[in-house]
């Protein structure tokens, strides 16, 4: 049964009995479920995957380098012969990647070459390719149609984001703001009633009926403990850490298609204190690698089939500026995360940075395009035909990085 | 060139003091030349077809305040009853200094520490921080406790002077007459977005009162002007921190692809980088101090408040931007790129089409972009002018009839104003929680794009959920809004000791942990706004509406109804 058509029964069924647990019941065993992580801010990835062989890098970040694999308590973590990991990720990430349920993926992003925040992140949301602009069609709202009946989207932020924006409707709520509603049942009967011809109808009635059953699977699930225990006892985690692991919990029990959106990587001025290895970068790194771990953990036997994708609008300047910062770049790093993520390498295809290999002399080249990427990851995450994989994105050229 | 900058369109400092002084409260000042100006604009009625608006304003008051204000109320239904819409609009179209605010309110206001000319109230406390920081490094065995004390009451009191800018554009927008002006200070606001961290947030009442409100309905390129010089922009997109062989590239970027050509229009990676160097040099001094450049340079060192531009950091060299060479001349470089991207027709075409997208419709009919943009163009960028071709434009009418979904700061200050009676609130705090709670709290945009105003932003379905349980606390009377005002606003003063701080973080006094008196919910059922829209209720909405079953739950259900949340 279609959802909408089910969300309008149910309304017109009873006043009185509280749609709880709408998407409760447990997934079918092995369905795949996608979340979808953007760090919007354009993360400078250069520090993230570090190119620890690569003498120039070390040139061009007199400041703001992290220290070479083996130099001290600072030092990045060698990956392989080339690469290696901000230290910021040691204790959250470093586990996945040697469990093999993590990869990178370098050289990543969109052709757009606008160096805008908003205009690459919209790019990127769309999915349209580089012809059409419609801000009513993103491209994971035509996943979704794409999967089915089987799909259970819902994005955790306060805004609908425009790649779930699109002819399926698709909920979305501000995990800190799931709680308990003043409006009783007669209120939200009447509120329906009197948008029931509206374009914004099946929202309402979407709006209230996804509100409790966030509220209850929150209370049902005792997210709390899992909380605790994804943070190791420590202090209650904050922030980024603590909606992580809630999101975590719904997703498990109630979603297969999540959108997470995480802000604050604009790093510009004092990227880092000391050297790369500390600042404002690294402790984002830290929150976002300690949430992804939380949100793992808490999907407990779930994360077996669940992908996590990790991006962002674009990279930085390959050199630091003149103030320990990084301004707008090109290319950045992707990442691939989950159970069932042939992880523990560094996928896609790669180069050496050098003043003639960058773009423009300033950035990473795009090697591996967006729509591509997450094109292939798609066709094998739920076996789509070509002809569904153009639907999601138009004219792209699917590559098989055989992430999954 | 540089004369420009202290000449009559941008009064000095002192000169805006000694007016705030004279209106008790002042919000904008626009001189007198400026205000002749206005006046001499041609005639209203040979522009518009003004029996088509007023008419149509008439059939739907509630529809066409809610357009060119924060809403309809009492007595702007009166007011725009007594006028004609044509003539009221033709009164809300001239800049306004004084919001006439309840005496109460306007003497409260004025007498906020976040009023203060920022150069006596930023640099002691800035100074105070580095002192206690200082003192912590060179001896590392003092009183940490007594250090740590000290950093939060000047945490706190940078908070407070936050509060009291947030609060005090709350009670702007409920009560000043000024609606028109009011509402473009907000669109401007977010359309030169700061956000409220570090020392910007103290700065706030100056960036709303100082930089932007005055210019809201004069001359684009004074209000350009009046940012790209203001010590919050200038933080905020690290401009500060730009200088010759130290490039930051941040606002030079933002600054044509947000504040004026729009991204698209046609300039090149090299266009920011050369724009970057031109503006190199151009900073903040939160500390006030002198600054010592070498005797050669001295004649170019420039300061007003707290922005300072230092020759010493600029880049001299000539440079190419949008195909205008720059000859390198310091600050006068600066007033060629003002001019050059405020006067560029992309800029007319980019902010009429964003204004066109407020007023008027998500996607507004190119016709009318393309009218707007001419009277920019054969204006010089008058903004009154050319909301004035907006709102006598055939599409504005038409669409008074094709509703807005409102936007979250839109839906609570009108659902306020058609709500509130005539005793003025004592406190805007809730007020400010509802706009966070809907995901569009002052000030509390990160990035420098501004809040998205499409409707596709704030129509999800859990926004809409929210903002039903906004409607129920408004429509159940908001009693905390009669409350004492909360203790940001009785705040006068930095503490200068950590025994104040210690006292500043004890208990609340009895009288603010007092619960407000009850008040029972309004009868909106009979207020002069309901009265006025209900004409143009659904069958729908008049059908729940009569089933309510008490009056708290009418006003929610009005609050929460489609017609309601569009305008």
């Amino acid at each position: 049964m279609q959802r909408r058509h089910f969300l309008q029964t149910a309304a017109a069924a009873t006043l009185s009995t509280p749609m709880s647990r709408l998407w409760a019941a447990p997934a079918a065993q092995g369905q795949p479920k996608f979340i979808l992580v953007f760090l919007r801010g354009a993360y400078d990835a250069t520090n993230l995957l570090v190119p620890h062989a690569n003498s120039f890098y070390y040139e061009s970040r007199p400041h703001i380098a992290v220290p070479r694999p083996g130099e001290g308590a600072d030092a990045a973590i060698a990956l392989n012969a080339d690469w290696a990991l901000h230290p910021a990720l040691r204790e959250s990430m470093l586990p996945l990647w040697q469990a093999g349920q993590l990869a990178f993926v370098p050289f990543a992003g969109t052709r757009d070459m606008t160096r805008s925040h908003f205009e690459t992140q919209d790019h990127i949301e769309l999915g349209q390719g580089p012809q059409t602009r419609d801000f009513n069609d993103g491209f994971l709202n035509r996943l979704v149609q794409q999967i089915g009946g089987r799909a259970q989207p819902m994005a955790f932020t306060a805004q609908l984001p425009l790649s779930l924006r699109g002819t399926h409707r698709v909920p979305n709520l501000a995990i800190a703001q799931a709680g308990h509603t003043g409006i009783d049942d007669r209120q939200r009967a009447l509120i329906e009633s009197m948008w029931s011809h509206s374009a914004q109808g099946a929202a309402v009635r979407e709006g209230f009926a996804v509100h409790q059953t966030v509220a209850q699977d929150m209370q049902a699930s005792g997210w709390q403990a899992e909380m605790v225990a994804a943070s190791r006892g420590a202090v209650a985690p904050k922030g980024f850490v603590a909606e992580a692991v809630r999101i975590g919990g719904l997703m498990r029990d109630s979603f297969n298609v999540g959108f997470i959106d995480v802000g604050g990587w604009d790093t510009h001025v004092n990227e880092a204190t000391d050297n790369g290895a500390r600042g404002q970068l690294a402790d984002k790194l830290a929150a976002l690698g300690q949430g992804l771990a939380g949100l793992a953990q808490a999907m407990g036997p779930a994360w077996h089939h669940t992908t996590v994708v990790v991006l962002s609008e674009f990279g930085r300047t390959f050199r630091e500026n003149g103030n320990r910062g990084t301004d707008h770049g090109h290319g950045t790093v992707y990442w691939v995360l989950g159970g069932a993520v042939r992880g523990g390498r560094i996928a896609g295809e790669q180069i050496v940075q050098s003043p003639s290999t960058l773009n423009q002399n300033r950035d990473d080249p795009v090697l591996t395009e967006d729509r591509d990427l997450l094109g292939g990851l798609f066709q094998r995450l739920w076996g789509l035909r070509p002809s569904q994989i153009e639907a999601v994105f138009p004219g792209s050229r699917p590559v098989d990085l055989q992430l999954v | 060139m540089i004369s420009a900058l202290s000449s009559p369109r941008n009064p000095s400092r002192r000169r805006w003091l000694g007016r705030l002084a004279a209106l008790g409260f002042g919000t904008a000042v626009l001189d007198a030349p400026a205000m002749a100006q206005m006046a001499a604009s041609p005639d209203v009625a040979a522009l518009a077809p003004a029996g088509r608006l007023d008419a149509a304003a008439q059939a739907d008051p509630v529809a066409f305040l809610d357009r060119v204000g924060w809403g309809a109320s009492a007595g702007q239904l009166q007011a725009l009853a007594r006028l004609g819409a044509t003539a009221y609009l033709h009164e809300l179209l001239q800049p306004s200094a004084d919001p006439a605010l309840p005496p109460d309110w306007a003497a409260q206001l004025a007498a906020l520490p976040v009023n203060q000319p920022l150069e006596t109230l930023i640099p002691p406390i800035v100074r105070e921080e580095r002192a206690i920081r200082q003192a912590r490094k060179d001896d590392p065995q003092a009183d940490a406790a007594d250090a740590e004390a000290r950093l939060k009451a000047i945490n706190r009191f940078k908070y407070d002077l936050a509060q009291q800018a947030a609060a005090q554009q709350v009670v702007l927008g409920l009560y000043a007459q000024n609606g028109l002006q009011q509402r473009l200070s907000w669109f401007w606001l977010n359309h030169f977005n700061v956000f409220r961290s570090g020392n910007i947030g103290p700065m706030m009442g100056d960036y709303t009162q100082r930089v932007i409100a005055p210019h809201a309905l004069g001359r684009f390129r004074d209000l350009l002007r009046a940012t790209m010089f203001s010590p919050q922009m200038l933080l905020y997109l690290n401009n500060a921190q730009n200088a010759r062989g130290h490039v930051n590239e941040n606002y030079a970027r933002e600054v044509m692809e947000l504040h004026t050509l729009g991204v698209g229009s046609g300039y090149t990676q090299a266009d920011v980088t050369n724009l970057a160097r031109a503006l190199t040099g151009l900073g903040v001094d939160l500390l006030d101090k002198p600054v010592r450049v070498r005797p050669a340079l001295r004649a170019d060192l420039w300061r007003q408040g707290l922005v300072v531009f230092n020759p010493a950091r600029h880049d001299a060299d000539p440079k190419t931007v949008l195909g205008h060479t720059l000859q390198g001349r310091g600050l006068d470089e600066i007033d060629e790129v003002i001019a050059l991207l405020a006067d560029h027709p992309a800029t007319a075409r980019h902010i009429s089409t964003q204004l066109a997208q407020y007023f008027v419709a998500d996607a507004p009919p190119p016709a009318l972009v393309e009218s707007m943009t001419q009277r920019w163009r054969a204006t010089g960028g008058q903004i009154a002018e050319v909301l004035r071709a907006m709102f006598t434009s055939p599409a504005f009418i038409a669409s008074l009839r094709q509703p807005q979904f409102k936007d979250p700061t839109r839906y609570v200050l009108s659902a306020l104003r058609a709500s509130l009676g005539d005793e003025p609130i004592r406190n805007p705090q809730p007020v400010l929680g509802m706009l966070a709670r809907l995901g569009e709290p002052l000030f509390g945009r990160q990035t420098p794009d501004g809040y998205p105003l499409d409707a596709g932003a704030w129509d999800g379905s859990g926004q809409l959920t929210a903002r039903f349980e906004v409607a129920r606390q408004i429509g159940g009377g908001a009693s905390a809004l009669f409350a004492p005002p909360p203790d940001f606003m009785r705040q006068s003063a930095p503490p200068a000791t950590a025994d104040m701080a210690q006292t500043m973080d004890a208990p609340l006094a009895d009288h603010a942990r007092a619960k407000p008196p009850h008040r029972p919910p309004p009868d909106l059922a009979r207020s002069a706004v309901y009265l006025a829209q209900q004409n143009q209720l659904s069958t729908a909405t008049l059908r729940a509406l009569a089933q309510a079953d008490n009056r708290l739950s009418w006003n929610t259900l009005w609050l929460s109804s489609p017609e309601f949340m569009n305008a």
